[in-house]
């Protein structure tokens, strides 16, 4: 060791020291939320291209529909009337089986087509979480629509209860699980109208 | 990039690298100032030297130029030949023609003075290893950082492989911090070499340029003291 070796190891700190400033003078990365997406367990949501919301004979109808299988493709239209008896009946089992237990019916404002699924699985897992269902378990079956808009912001707002159940225990839970949700993330950017509308079938499940 | 943290959190493996990395970097700048301040304190005792070497036309001119004979390489060498030069005249002295008939003093005389050749070419040998003192460490610094560097990375990403297994995922935020962790070894590593190399180069070329120019004067110096010996009574 001789003089060098200190002026180096001074010289190795003080440029360290200089770095260290540098680095707490940068801002933050300012922190982000992360949404976890897993694409395989969650059947894709059913999406539709109306301009405007359904009507309530419509409603009925698409409560009728089958639920969705997992490569099932996002646009479909309404099928003759006896095959979808048999589907009910399929849904039903399915149901019975244990598969999730909200069903979004999802409608953009100017009827063009919502393809986000991975933003709609956000959504989904969200109120999922937020959903206690009391009836969990129990041989009971039970139906209740909820719709609700949601801003570019991902903001929801506009909840209400467009379907009862008949259960106002149960209709609660579900109003306060998309309350309880707040805020999602902002709608895709590709994603052109002002606003998505959802109408969330609530659907007991053994 | 706060370079701290960096070092806190990654892996005991990547730490003691990085420490061991910094030493050398410590190390190789060390020997840079030293080799810069060596080099600056030769090149101008040489310069005073050789102002005055200029001057002095005769062999015992060159004795008493005191300290200039000693501080610098070319003084050395310079007093090497002398000290040679006179030994060998001391001999032409004892061995003349009458006690030695059958060799002929000038061919004999010829054959020695390359003495003084081989005496200074000695110190000039000693000299420049004086000069490359270090330069080995620091081409060792050069070869090894890099190397070091990429331990730490596999290191690294063999931990994140690991983790991989261990938690059953290969979710991004699972493997991008070994990923970083062991990216950064590299990252030291190259900031050690790279400079390194750089002061092995510039050092290495001085060294080959100054031997360059000792044996010109060494050429010159026994062209002098060749003829002086083999002419001059």
């Amino acid at each position: 060791m001789n003089r060098f070796h200190f002026i180096s190891a001074f010289v190795h700190v003080l440029l360290f020291s200089v770095l260290l400033i540098a680095s707490r003078s940068v801002k933050p990365i300012p922190k982000v939320e992360v949404y976890k997406v897993s694409i395989a367990p969650l059947p894709q949501p059913k999406i539709l291209n109306i301009e405007e919301p359904v009507q309530e004979e419509e409603i009925e109808k698409e409560k009728k529909k089958e639920i969705p299988k997992e490569k099932a493709p996002p646009k479909e239209k309404s099928s003759p009337v006896k095959t979808e008896k048999k589907k009910l009946e399929k849904s039903e089992k399915i149901i019975k089986k244990g598969l999730p237990d909200i069903k979004p019916k999802i409608y953009t404002g100017s009827g063009r087509g919502f393809t986000y699924s991975y933003y709609l699985n956000i959504l989904l897992n969200k109120i999922n979480k937020n959903w206690h269902n009391p009836y969990k378990g129990k041989d009971i079956v039970l139906n209740s629509t909820v719709y609700f808009e949601v801003d570019k912001k991902g903001k929801i707002y506009n909840v209400r209860l467009e379907e009862s159940s008949g259960d106002n225990m149960y209709n609660e839970t579900t109003i306060r699980a998309v309350t309880l949700a707040k805020k999602l993330p902002p709608l895709p950017k590709e994603f052109a109208d002002d606003y998505l509308k959802v109408h969330l079938e609530f659907l007991t499940a053994q | 990039m706060n370079i701290f943290r960096t070092f806190l959190e990654s892996s005991i493996a990547a730490q003691i690298i990085m420490a061991l990395l910094a030493i050398f970097s410590i190390w190789s700048w060390a020997i840079f100032l030293k080799k810069l301040f060596d080099f600056s304190k030769v090149k101008k005792m040489s310069k005073r030297f050789m102002s005055t070497y200029r001057f002095h036309q005769h062999t015992k001119e060159l004795e008493n130029m005191g300290p200039l004979l000693n501080d610098n390489p070319y003084g050395r060498i310079l007093r090497n030949g002398v000290e040679e030069f006179k030994r060998l005249k001391v001999g032409k002295r004892l061995t003349a023609p009458e006690q030695n008939p059958q060799s002929s003093p000038g061919s004999v005389m010829e054959e020695l003075s390359d003495n003084i050749r081989l005496a200074m070419e000695r110190t000039k040998i000693s000299e420049l290893a004086e000069l490359e003192r270090s330069l080995p460490t620091l081409s060792t610094f050069v070869s090894v950082s890099p190397f070091l560097g990429l331990l730490g990375t596999v290191w690294g990403v063999m931990q994140a492989f690991l983790d991989i297994r261990l938690r059953g995922s290969a979710h991004i935020t699972i493997v991008a911090p070994g990923i970083s962790d062991a990216l950064i070894t590299t990252v030291y590593g190259l900031l050690v070499a790279i400079p390194a190399l750089i002061f092995y180069n510039i050092f290495r070329t001085r060294v080959n340029s100054y031997g360059a120019e000792l044996d010109q004067f060494i050429n010159e110096v026994f062209a002098r003291l060749r003829k002086e010996l083999l002419f001059q009574r």
